[in-house]
């Protein structure tokens, strides 16, 4: 069933057109991934689908209901967003932070139910051990983390998260990766992630969009959509692909990278 | 036998799970609970320090004597007027500034997300303090009264509050304006509070010049310096009012700081009108400032201070920082107030003398730590 309907849409940063004409019809229990070059314009796709970007064409909806008339605070509680980069915070707990999730949610204040979200989240992300340190002594990637269960605590229907992956390290990588796959399709929501590791996304994702210079390129399968052809052109570097059985490992072909280093 | 063994393993795996999850919840409630006590025993002691400060002054009187005097069981009429007419309303108002001052501080810091801001540093003091003696020229609303040597009342309270909103309005608006440059930082936005600052008081300096008489420029000059001796039991109360008004305002927004405090993009994706919460925010903060400025005075560096110090107990928590900040506040300025009142008696120094004495080495602590390290 079609949870996110992405019609015709345009975004621009003043003169920079960063997103152009892009339609994607996006279902419920899948994890997409989203994959492109840098400044293709993945965080700009997944702000315009959390209502932190009003597109300027086109329309965004969400079970059959326009975007722009579902109110923020609503909104919130259907979308849940992991920045790429995190911006200047205050100091705070990493239970705190993960409780900011439940805002959305709360009236008064937050119930058993809530708090016990919050620890579920926490123990989903592995981050039970900080929870009452403060996020500003946390390395980056327990950061990411931390952040990653705040947008889980929020318990929404779509799940956006902007390169998750990028601080992780190896086993967590694999870890988030898997668990995210597993909550999609759990709760029966839809997760959409930005991601540059092909291979991670290739393993995991049901889906994939490429993203070039603000169209889609491409979209479907991961063993559809990565092909030589298709990664030459949306990234400019060759690349070999095995497989092995279901699994694909894609390997930069080491000469023309050095080839467009030289340009 | 391998699959009960298996069964078993699970069973325990997520046993302790459970367990791992119900402790993090109890040590929270215990750590939610270490915050709760901290602002129960600051308010005793904001009692303790109250009663203290009634017995001090240059009429000296016994804990006894003025626990008649305050339950009105005194037989002297003289003890029952020091009490009630000089000392309660100074420690009211030294109470509900503190609470006004150190709130509107700790909202700015956590609106703005930065650690310098205070109703000092960002200029709407100052603004305030013009506004106030801009009121008295040219409307001619303060006069001093008799009682209590160097107190100041006013014969028109509204007009001088109006007017010392509307100025700080100016810094505030500044202020609002420079925040919705994203790349702003913390030390630009502060640079831009004290120029403004400075101005002001320029301002209220060459405001002098035009004062029409003796009690028009006494009344100018005391404002530089905020004084607790010249509220009466009007003004003393419109503080205490608006203080409790604006407290309870920033308390039922608390969810929203909280967002805020995750970042702009954050708060936005927790559905927080992140401008809306700024401007009101801000605007609120000002007019309690500006209220209490146009009342006793700039007593700097109170909403700088407190708010830090309530922090390094409570933490960011909007839910348990609102309520500490008020009681720490409250706490601060009683203490300072008793102190200047009774530290060379009788001579009696403005407390806005000894809150910058201890304010001023604390900004510059703040700055030396960086954005980073609150
Ligand atoms: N705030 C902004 N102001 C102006 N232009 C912007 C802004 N943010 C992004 N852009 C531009 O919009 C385009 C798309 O950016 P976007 O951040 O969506 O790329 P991206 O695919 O997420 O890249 P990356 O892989 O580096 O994260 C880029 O050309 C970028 O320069
Ligand atoms: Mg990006």
């Amino acid at each position: 069933m079609t949870l996110v309907c992405i019609e015709n849409i345009s975004f621009s940063y003043g003169k920079i057109d960063a997103l152009k004409d892009v339609s994607l019809s996006l279902e419920k229990g899948n994890l997409v991934g989203i994959i492109g070059a840098n400044g293709s314009g993945k965080s700009t796709l997944i702000k315009c689908l959390c209502g932190l970007l009003d597109v300027h064409k086109g329309h965004v909806t969400l079970e059959g209901t326009k975007l722009s008339s579902i109110p923020k605070r609503k909104l919130a509680t259907l979308v849940g967003y992991v920045p790429q980069i995190q911006e200047r915070a205050t100091p705070s707990t990493v239970f705190d932070t993960v409780l900011m999730g439940r805002i959305p949610h709360l009236t008064w204040s937050p119930t058993k139910k809530d708090l016990e979200i919050v620890a579920k989240a926490m123990e989903t992300m592995e981050i039970t051990e900080f929870s009452l340190r403060d996020i500003h002594e946390l390395s980056g990637g327990q950061q990411q983390r931390v952040f990653i269960a705040r947008a889980m605590a929020q318990e929404p229907k779509v799940l956006c998260l902007d390169e998750p992956t990028s601080s992780l390290d190896i086993k967590h990588q694999l870890g988030l990766m898997r668990g995210i796959r597993d909550i999609t399709r759990e709760k029966n929501i839809l997760a959409l992630m930005a991601v540059h590791d092909l291979n991670i996304a290739s393993q995991y994702c049901d889906s994939l969009i490429i993203l070039k210079e603000g169209y889609v390129y491409k979209e479907g399968k991961p063993n559809n959509v990565l092909c030589k052809e298709n990664i030459k052109d949306a990234f400019g570097i060759d690349v070999a692909i095995h497989k092995h059985g279901d699994f694909m490992h894609i390997v930069p072909v080491e000469e023309s990278i050095v080839e467009d280093i030289t340009y | 036998m391998n699959r009960f063994i298996t069964a078993f393993k699970k069973r325990s795996v997520k046993s302790t799970k459970r367990t791992s999850g119900d402790n993090i919840l109890t040590e929270y409630d215990i750590y939610n609970a270490k915050k709760i006590t901290f602002i129960a025993l600051s308010s005793v002691l904001v009692l303790l320090m109250a009663m203290f400060a009634l017995t001090q002054g240059s009429y000296s009187l016994s804990l006894k004597e003025v626990f008649l005097a305050v339950i009105g069981q005194s037989n002297d009429i003289a003890h029952t007027r020091v009490v009630w007419n000089i000392r309660m309303v100074r420690i009211i108002s030294a109470i509900f500034a503190g609470v006004g001052l150190a709130i509107s501080g700790m909202i700015m810091q956590n609106i703005l997300r930065n650690p310098l801001a205070s109703p000092s540093t960002l200029g709407v003091s100052n603004a305030a303090s013009f506004g106030a003696a801009f009121a008295i020229v040219a409307f001619g609303s303060g006069r001093i009264s008799s009682h209590g040597g160097s107190a100041v009342t006013f014969t028109i309270p509204y007009i001088i509050a109006i007017s010392a909103f509307s100025f700080s309005m100016i810094s505030t608006g500044v202020i609002i304006l420079l925040t919705r440059y994203r790349d702003a930082s913390p030390e630009t936005l502060v640079l831009a509070g004290v120029a403004m600052g400075s101005l002001f008081t320029a301002g209220v300096t060459s405001l002098r010049y035009f004062a029409q008489d003796e009690v028009q420029l006494s009344a100018i000059i005391f404002w530089t310096f905020g004084d607790l001796g010249r509220t009466g039991w009007t003004t003393a109360g419109m503080i205490a009012v608006a203080s409790v008004i604006c407290a309870t305002y920033f308390f039922f927004n608390r969810w929203k700081y909280n967002a805020m405090n995750g970042g702009e993009n954050v708060a936005r994706s927790l559905g927080i009108n992140t401008e809306r919460v700024r401007i009101t925010g801000l605007i609120v903060a000002s007019m309690i400032t500006a209220l209490i400025v146009s009342f006793v005075g700039i007593i700097g560096f109170v909403g700088l201070v407190v708010p830090h110090m309530a922090r390094k107990v409570i933490g960011n928590d909007t839910r348990f920082l609102i309520p500490a900040s008020c009681v720490v506040g409250a706490l601060l300025l009683l203490v300072s107030d008793t102190v200047a009142r009774t530290l060379i008696s009788p001579i009696v120094l403005p407390v806005g003398i000894l809150t910058s004495f201890l304010g001023a080495p604390m900004f510059i602590y703040l700055i030396l730590k960086g954005r980073n390290n609150w």
